[in-house]
Formats: structure tokens, sequence, C-alpha cells
């Protein structure tokens, strides 16, 4: 498989099925490309978090290939994958996943102290995120002091300080009250055009969704659009239709 | 179904401990009735004092052998607790009441109490009539065997039932909430200025009896209630204890990376861990006062005897003393086994997400597993080695105030033998070993993501 130009992350027929059930994917191809924010939607059950799950190395297809630049993920080991991981990915999770026996700023240099090959700090790029992200207040606090958009925002600061090539969100937003969720979004949005990152953000919300360069609409484990900017609206009724349907 | 997953582990070593609890108690008065029915055959056995500090050594070591096993079986009921609080919280908010919930736990605490008793009383006999038949049917043994028993049954119930308000005293949606954030949020702290003034206390009535012992063989069994004292003040001073070695290794500066990580981690669950480490922290004190208290003991009266014609006589009693009281030694190694399992698989179990996120932030599983290893052994060697170091003092204050009274014997040196220290090391490194891989399996072997998924 030949990577398509300025594709950071490329799945080819990606198929996967979980016991004796219906496929969870089937025959799943994209590309994403650096400096995209790309939103996967669809109803539950449709293959969202799978998807995310088998483009990061989490877990395995049962056949077709994941690739990561060069690097064919799906011919890598737990190990490698996990080095891979810790070298090349972020991730944000909807429940934030901080450690709390660690402060703000411990959170944030955790991927520096895990791995074999260590990651080097950047302390200017350190300080541009937390300048960015306004969380000096929150880096002596440990996270049961924070807010949920204080923490959120400690999340993605942990994504991106070893300055990942891909970021993965998995309903980043989901936690958050609207004001803030919009704010985390459209800090994404500035992060992805202003250092070139490539990000994959699972969400429910058309609204979110709609502040995405591109859109992938998943059904039964199908991709059924693949959709550039989209109003929420329309979003909506695309989701809503189905439902109707 | 994870939640209940977890509560019928805890509630299944609960009752192991409850058993093995019981089996001891039962087991330690008949082997000091056999002892002293054998040392009555010897030339020792016309001596009153002789019978009298063997029935005074009985006692004391009956007292710490009720002591650690209801000590340990009412942290490992902490443990059943907190593995189930999600359960309760959850089955509050779908309705139970606070009061049904408590009459839930009053009836499992009282089946594991009763149960383990019965069941300990009955394996502990068996044990007696293998190795000493004669002693079965004697008063003294029937009385302390009952008096063992209904201890332990009663420390499960009573401890049930002060954890049980713990939980219930909270709404219950806030118990339910409860459950889902940092232990540094939901600690309820104890007052650890009463458990202080408990080992201080202690500590002048165990120094006391070394005094009086000079006076009065009767001693011993203030000193045994000093010790007792000492051992549930300590206790209680574990949380403070905990994160102070633990800070302590943190500025020496030789854990780095995911250890450092785990250690924090350790640090911010102080509560838990200081009760999971509890249980190795009391068993190995219990332990080590028996094993220093014997060799303090057979080290002084061997050189007494030395060169007096009895030194055969008397080694062969001091030997037959030594090897009743090992089996009696090795049920409490049995407990300090099963409790520091229990600590160090809770202990790992508790951190399942955290262990996740690791994971998916990009750690290896081997990196894990040794991460998971620093932390156990970091857990077990903050309990074990203050408990050694009780022990030690323990059983020297124990030893001198058994032979306080033979004044040319002077100030007994204390002995704590090599190939117990080293036998103590090998056996919890492999209890951690084996703990944590048990433990391990269970948050290493799925996906991270699963495992995530499930925490």
């Amino acid at each position: 498989m030949t990577p398509l130009p300025r594709a950071v992350l490329a799945a080819r027929h990606v198929h996967r099925t979980y016991g004796t059930g219906p496929a969870a994917l089937t025959d799943v191809s994209a590309d994403f490309a650096a400096g995209s924010l790309t939103a996967v939607m669809g109803p539950s059950g449709s293959g969202k978090s799978t998807l995310l799950h088998l483009l990061s190395g989490l877990d395995d297809a049962d056949h077709g290939e994941i690739r990561l630049g060069e690097t064919a993920i799906h011919d890598l080991d737990e190990d490698a994958r996990a080095e891979l991981r810790h070298q090349r990915m972020g991730f944000v999770f909807q429940g934030f996943n901080l450690l709390p026996g660690l402060t703000g700023l411990e959170n944030i240099r955790l991927p520096l102290r895990l791995g074999r090959r260590p990651v080097t700090a950047d302390p200017q790029w350190e300080t541009y995120l937390i300048d960015l992200l306004d969380i000096a207040d929150a880096l002596d606090r440990s996270p049961t002091q924070l807010s949920g958009g204080q923490q959120q925002r400690i999340a993605i600061a942990r994504a991106l300080l070893h300055r990942p090539d891909v970021v993965f969100a998995d309903e980043p937003t989901g936690s958050l009250d609207v004001a803030t969720g919009r704010n985390v979004l459209a800090l994404f949005s500035s992060l992805v055009r202003e250092h070139g990152i490539c990000m994959v953000m699972v969400t429910h919300d058309p609204v979110a969704a709609s502040m995405c360069d591109r859109i992938l609409v998943l059904r039964d484990g199908a991709i059924e659009h693949d959709l550039a900017t989209t109003a929420p609206e329309e979003l909506a009724r695309l989701l809503i239709g189905h439902v109707g349907a | 179904m994870r939640a209940r997953q977890a509560g019928q582990r805890a509630t299944g070593a609960a009752m192991l401990i409850s058993v093995t609890g019981t089996t001891m108690t039962t087991v330690v008065p008949g082997i000091q009735a056999d002892v002293a029915q054998k040392v009555a055959e010897t030339l020792f056995g016309g001596i009153p004092l002789v019978q009298l500090i063997l029935q005074l050594l009985a006692w004391a070591f009956l007292a710490i052998a009720v002591a650690t096993a209801t000590s340990t079986a009412t942290n490992s009921f902490r443990i059943v607790l907190d593995a189930r609080l999600e359960e309760i919280a959850l089955r509050r908010v779908l309705g139970s009441s606070a009061t049904r919930e408590r009459r839930r736990l009053t009836r499992l605490s009282s089946r594991i109490g009763i149960i383990g008793a019965l069941l300990g009383m009955t394996l502990g006999t068996l044990v007696l009539l293998a190795v000493a038949p004669g002693v079965v049917t004697e008063p003294f043994t029937v009385l302390s065997i009952v008096v063992g028993a209904t201890a332990m049954a009663l420390a499960t119930v009573t401890a049930a039932g002060r954890a049980a308000r713990e939980v219930l005293s909270t709404t219950a949606i806030t118990g339910l909430r409860l459950t889902r954030v940092d232990e540094a949020e939901r600690a309820p702290h104890t007052p650890h200025e009463a458990g202080r003034a408990l080992f201080v206390g202690g500590l002048v009535v165990v120094l006391g009896s070394v005094v009086a012992s000079l006076f009065s063989p009767f001693a011993i069994l203030v000193g045994a209630l000093g010790g007792v004292a000492m051992m549930f003040g300590a206790l209680s001073v574990m949380e403070v204890l905990l994160p102070a070695v633990l800070t302590f290794i943190t500025r020496l500066g030789i854990v780095h990376g995911a250890a450092g990580v785990a250690v924090q981690s350790l640090r911010t669950r102080s509560a838990a861990a200081a009760r999971g480490a509890t249980g190795v922290f009391t068993s190995t004190a219990a332990v080590t006062t028996f094993v220093v208290a014997l060799a303090t003991l057979t080290g002084s009266l061997e050189d007494s005897y030395a060169g007096t014609g009895h030194e055969d006589a008397a080694v062969r009693v001091l030997h037959e003393v030594t090897t009743q009281f090992g089996l009696a030694t090795s049920l409490l190694v049995v407990l300090c086994g099963i409790g520091l399992y229990t600590s160090i698989t809770h202990s790992i179990r508790q951190r399942t997400r955290e262990i996740a996120t690791i994971r998916v932030l990009g750690q290896r599983p081997d990196d894990t597993r040794r991460m998971l290893l620093v932390e156990a052994g970091l857990l077990t060697a903050s309990a074990a080695v203050p408990g050694l170091a009780l022990g030690t003092f323990t059983g020297w204050a124990g030893a001198q105030d058994v032979l306080g009274t033979v004044r040319e014997l002077g100030l007994l040196v204390p002995v704590l033998p090599w190939p117990y220290l080293l036998a103590c090391a090998a056996g919890a490194g492999l209890l951690v070993l084996v703990s944590m891989r048990a433990a391990a399996r269970h948050v290493i072997e799925p996906a991270p993501v699963r495992a995530l998924a499930t925490a």
C-alpha cells in the first residue's frame, strides 16, 4: 500500500469482529492527513471507538492494514506498539484519566517518564502549551482540586507535550459543559492548523463535529459518509434521519 | 459484575484469614500444654518456676496470637468493604436503605466470623490430634480454644460493623461519588494522636515490665499487654509512617521513571495502602517477637547451663519448646502470607484504571510489571521493616521478662537469627512476586483499551 501524499495515518480494508457477534468494522479504509482535524461520528455500536482503537494500535484488526507514516502498525507486537504510542501518539479521553497521585505538571510530563527510549522535553514547547491552555494555576494542584475543564486542558497538554504525529481524542468534550467544550474544540482546531498535528476525534456531538475539517459517519461498522466541514444541523439531520429510517 | 467479583474475592480472603487465625489460636494453647507435659517429665519438671514460666509464656503467646489474628481479620474485612463500596452505593441509589445494607453486611460478617471460627477450630483440633493428641481434652486447652475462636468471630463481626458505619454514614449518591474519586478526597482520617499515645503508653508498660520482672515472673503478662498496645498503636500510625517512608525513598533518588509514579501513587493512596500494609506489619512483628524471644531465651539458658552437667537435658527441653512454638509461629507466617497477598492484589486492582491509562500512553507490559513489582516491594518493605524492629524489641522484652528473676543472667542480649532474617527476605520476595503476578494478570493481560473500559 502506498500512503497518500501527506497522509500521516492510513487504514486499508480493516475488519474487526468481537467473538461471535456481528462485525464491529467491515472493510474500512481511510486516510488522515497532517494538519487535519477529523471527527468520527455515528450511532452507538457503529464502530467509532473500534476504529479509534485500531488506528492507535490499542487493538488488533482481524485483517487489513494500518500505517502511521511508513510504520505498519498491524505488523508490530505489543511492545513495539507501546513504544510507538509513547513516541508518536497522544491521547485525550472523555474521563480525562489523569493520575490522581500526580500534580497537574507531573501529569503533563508523565509520557516523558514512560517507555525505554527517553522522550526529550522541550521547555519552550511546554511553556507555550501551558500559556496556550491557560493552566499555569493548575500545575501544582492535584487533579481532584481542578474543574473538569482544567483537567481536560491538562490532559491535552499531556497528549501534546512530546509533539506527537497523531492525537486521538475519544469524546473529549463529553464530560464538559457547553462553553468549555467549545473552547477545547477551538483549541484543537488552532493546534492542528498551527502545528500540523493530525487529530482524530470520536464524538456524538454534531456541533463539535461541525468544527472539524472532515467528518466520517459510520454505520454498522462501515463508513457511510465522508464529509468536508458540514453544518451541525445537516449532521444532526443525517444522524436523526437514519434513526427515523 | 466487576464490583461483585472483587467483593467475592475479598470475602474469600477474609474467610481464609478467619480460618487460619482461629486455627492458630486453637493450636497455640494445645502446644503449650504439650510442652508443659514433656518438660514435667524431665529433671526441670520439679522446678515450680519453670512450669510457671511456661504457663505465662503460653498466655503471652496466646494474647499476641489472638491480637495478630484479629487485627489481620479486621484489616481484611476493611478491604472486603472497600471492594464492595461501589456495589453497596449502587444498591442504595436503587432504593436499598442504609439499615438494610447494614443488616446485609452484619449477616455476611457473622457468616464469615462463625464459619471461619468453626472451620479454624476443627482444623486446629486436627493439627493438635496429629502432633499432641494427649492434650486436646485438657480443660486449659479447651478453654483457650473457645476463648480464641470467640475472639476471632467477634473481631470479624466488630470490624465489619465499624467499616459498615463508615461506608453507610454518607448519603447514597455521595457514597456512589466517593467510590469514583481519589482516595485523598474521601480518606476518613483516624486520630493519629490516639495511636501515638497507645504506642508510647505500650512502650512505657513494656519497659516497666522489664524492671518489674526482676521481682516477679508475672511481669510477662503486663509486658504482653504493653506489646499488644504498642502493636495496635503502631498500626494506627501506619497511615503517617507509610507516606514518610515513601517520601524518604523518593528523596533518596533511587526510584525513577514509572517506578517513581508508583511511589507517588502509593503516597496519594496512603490510607488504603496503609490498611493493606497493616497485615504485613502485624504478622511480621508477631512472628519476630516469637523468634527473637525464643532465640534469646535459648541462647541465654544454654549459656547458663553450660558445664553444669544438665546441659544436654536443658538443650533437649529448649529444643522441644522451640520446635513446638515454631509450629505455631509457622501458622503466623501463613497468616502473614495471606495478608501480604491480599494487600498487594487489592492495591494493584484498585489502580486498574491508572495502570491502563499508563499503558495506553505507551508503557510496555514488561515495564508495567516492573513498576508493579517496585510498588509491591515498597509496600511490603515499608511494613515489614518496622514490623521487624518492633518484633525484635518486644521479643527481647518478653525474654527479659521471663528470665528477669534469674538475676545471674543479667541483661539479656537480643538474638535475631540470621537464617530467620534471610528466610523473611526470601519469603517476602517470593510472596511479592507471586502476588504481583497474580494481580498483574488482571491488569496487564487484557489489551490496554479493554482494561481501561472495565476499570
